[in-house]
């Protein structure tokens, strides 16, 4: 402890001062109520609670704001990390170019590549369960004959008989290999038309490889349904496609109608059954939006309904206006096609009906106990629509005739120099 | 005292924290935040750059840091702001070679298709004999009119002959479009035919020619010849010889210019001025 008071006697002359100014003294502290100051010895410490509530306010806003720049600034993954919210992108609404298509799944529907097989139920069964002996078609498979179907020339087909069993594919593409081409006069000057307009429209600077059309695909339908003899409706929009027939034993084909937007067939039928074809294309003009909404006599462009996993769905769902247009042709499509279906063959369109985008093999009827025996392209008769032009033999070959073909007919529409479809830059001093 | 300072610490302290969060990206925070959590970032595969030549100097790098005027005043590459569009009605006999037989009616066509660009070629005769330094038929368009005859719609493009003046020197620079129908005399639009598409090529380049001189900058971009066929009736029969086809003639021009001291009215007026006094 010290001696020294000298602060004390300073504090005293303070005030002395402020008694002398009239200021009221409190006499235990030496000093005014409201006027503290450093020199006020003991003075108690005043709460203030305006000046400290502003100061915590500030405090906190910067805080928050701190708080929010900071966190904002963290990697995606360290965020979700540490608030434990894993599933915080899938829970969250995805744009439609997130969703992508799989090999399983694409936009229009499902895709069952070889060697899974479609059918009826939720899984896809495997080639080897149900077919044996199985020897798949290349484009160089050497067929019998090829025998015209003449299309209907009426909107309509056979009223399926009491007894039949109506059963059915509804699909846009086959994934097996057919070894034949076939088109007609108007598919030719249309793709011929497109080659030349790929130029003269500036997309292309020639026409350096046509681009040709008329390679058919095949489909393995395999038929296990013994309980009536069946009427089979075989529906394709995409690139035709020759339906070859696998029948377990007591099976009875008694009709194949085929309706498609290209020229298609059917192989490995049974002796007495009966096939008339409907191309669609001879009855309604190409799609376009809105054309095919409204239920109308012979609407016959095989629509499949669209069902909600579909990805092309899936990016509607996300607000994609493409695919909700698409996705509202396809629904209100297989509303009118059901409708004149249903009309046509007394039972609606999704009856005994097995569907996707793309398929190889498909099952109608149960999975068979024993695999049934496969009925091989090779040797074999084709019966396809007919048209104006075939090719047979090796792929090589008919893609070699075809591209002729083309090219023939290209050469003669412009005249004779190829090079007239992009005439080479006029300079000035070439003049 | 102790517990003032203390406060008053945390208080600067807390009031730093929006500084160093808004400064994580200078201080790479987040890189450094996804090298030490790999397992839920991808690994960067980028390797550093090997040392490169300089890249050689773009003469035209003024232009190309600018996409708006690039097309229109590159005076290098043929380009789709620089076309004369124009229409040409063949007969079907007149799609044909000397000599050649008919397709059928359903090649038709295909035919007047793939025949379009050979048609529209002659034009860029005249487009490199007055306004091009060269030209490409760059895009045709074919229909069939009531008539039956083919119509074709043509593009060309060309590289300008003349100067387009400097767009990189000119302060407070905007781009300007104009356009203009090409005025005729008499009552009748002008004939069809190459003598008088070569004038009013040759019109509507003055008329750029005068802007420029005026304005620094100028840029034909567009000469539309665009076909009126005049029907002949017995209520109206055309003066023996006269041609049918008479073209309907529009320019567009491009123009950069000082925003300051020129708006888009000022330049409609000083085009439809040029063109008048032409």
């Amino acid at each position: 402890m010290t001696e020294d008071r000298r602060q004390e006697d300073f504090a005293q002359r303070l005030s002395r001062i402020s008694r002398e100014r009239g200021d009221e003294v409190d006499p235990t502290t030496g000093g005014t109520g409201h006027d503290k100051s450093d020199f006020d010895y003991n003075a108690p410490i005043e709460s203030h609670p305006v000046r400290n509530s502003i100061i915590w306010v500030v405090i906190l806003a910067a805080l928050g704001t701190g708080g929010y720049f900071g966190w904002g600034m963290l990697p995606q993954d360290l965020r979700d990390l540490i608030s434990g919210n894993e599933s915080a992108e899938a829970s969250a609404p995805a744009s439609p170019e997130d969703i992508a298509e799989t090999g399983a799944m694409s936009n229009q529907g499902p895709v069952y590549a070889s060697p899974l097989i479609a059918h009826a139920g939720d899984t896809p069964l495997n080639l080897d369960n149900v077919l044996t002996q199985v020897s798949l078609p290349t484009g160089d498979t050497s067929i019998a004959n090829v025998i015209p179907i003449a299309r209907n020339g009426d909107c309509t087909l056979r009223t399926p008989a009491a007894d039949e069993k109506v059963m059915g594919v509804r699909i846009e593409n086959a994934l097996l290999p057919a070894p034949l081409h076939s088109f007609s006069d108007r598919q030719l000057t249309g793709r011929v038309l497109e080659n030349i307009e790929a130029v003269t429209q500036g997309k292309v600077e020639t026409v350096a490889q046509m681009d040709t059309q008329g390679q058919k695909t095949s489909l393995d339908v395999v038929l296990t349904d013994t309980s009536a003899p069946l009427y089979l409706v075989l529906q394709n929009m995409g690139p035709g496609i020759v339906w070859n027939l696998h029948a377990a034993p007591d099976v009875q084909i008694a009709h194949v109608a085929i309706i498609s937007s290209d020229f298609s067939g059917v192989a490995n039928i049974q002796q007495d059954t009966t096939i008339e074809a409907l191309l669609v294309s001879d009855f309604i003009g190409p799609h376009q939006y809105g054309a095919d909404d409204t239920p109308r006599a012979c609407m016959i462009r095989p629509w499949r309904a669209a069902e909600a996993d579909w990805i092309g769905s899936l990016k509607s769902a996300a607000g994609s206006l493409v695919y909700q247009n698409q996705m509202y042709s396809y629904t209100k499509g297989y509303e009118a096609y059901n409708n004149w279906y249903t009309d046509a063959l007394g039972v609606s369109a999704a009856t005994n009906t097995v569907t996707a985008r793309d398929a190889a093999h498909v099952l109608l009827g149960a999975a068979p106990e024993t695999p049934v025996t496969y009925a091989q392209l090779a040797g074999r008769d084709i019966h396809i629509m007919e048209t104006d032009h075939l090719f047979l033999g090796d792929a090589n070959s008919r893609s070699a005739a075809v591209q002729a073909l083309h090219e023939d007919l290209l050469t003669a529409a412009v005249g004779g120099d190829l090079d007239a479809l992009n005439p080479p830059v006029l300079e000035r001093n070439s003049q | 005292m102790t517990r003032g300072r203390i406060s008053f610490f945390v208080f600067l302290l807390i009031l730093a924290l929006p500084v160093l969060a808004l400064n994580f990206g200078n201080l790479n925070i987040n890189g450094l935040l996804s090298q030490g959590t790999g397992q839920f970032t991808t690994a960067s595969t980028e390797v550093p750059e090997a040392p490169t030549a300089p890249a050689p100097v773009d003469p035209y790098q003024w232009l190309t840091d600018r996409p708006a005027l690039r097309d229109t005043f590159i005076p290098v590459e043929l380009t789709d702001a620089r076309v004369v569009t124009v229409e040409k009605i063949v007969s079907t006999q007149d799609l044909l070679n000397v000599g050649e037989d008919a397709p059928a009616d359903s090649l038709l066509e295909l035919y007047a298709a793939a025949r379009a660009p050979a048609q529209m070629a002659p034009y860029c005769a005249e487009v490199v004999a007055t306004i091009g330094q060269s030209c490409d038929v760059t895009r045709t368009l074919v229909r069939q009119n009531r008539d039956g005859d083919w119509v074709m719609d043509g593009r060309l493009a060309f590289l300008p002959a003349a100067e387009l003046g400097d767009p990189s020197i000119i302060k407070n620079g905007q781009l300007f479009t104009t356009k203009i129908t090409l005025p005729f005399e008499g009552e009748l639009r002008p004939a069809n035919d190459a003598q008088t598409r070569t004038a009013l090529l040759t019109q509507a380049q003055e008329v750029c020619d005068g802007l420029r001189e005026r304005l620094g900058s100028c840029v034909l971009t567009n000469v539309d010849f665009g076909l009126e066929v005049l029907w002949i009736t017995d209520l109206e029969v055309l003066p023996a010889g006269t041609n049918p086809e008479r073209i309907d003639a529009n320019a567009a021009f491009a123009i950069y210019a000082d925003e300051t001291v020129w708006d888009q009215t000022a330049i409609d007026d000083l085009t439809r001025s040029f063109a008048g006094a032409n």
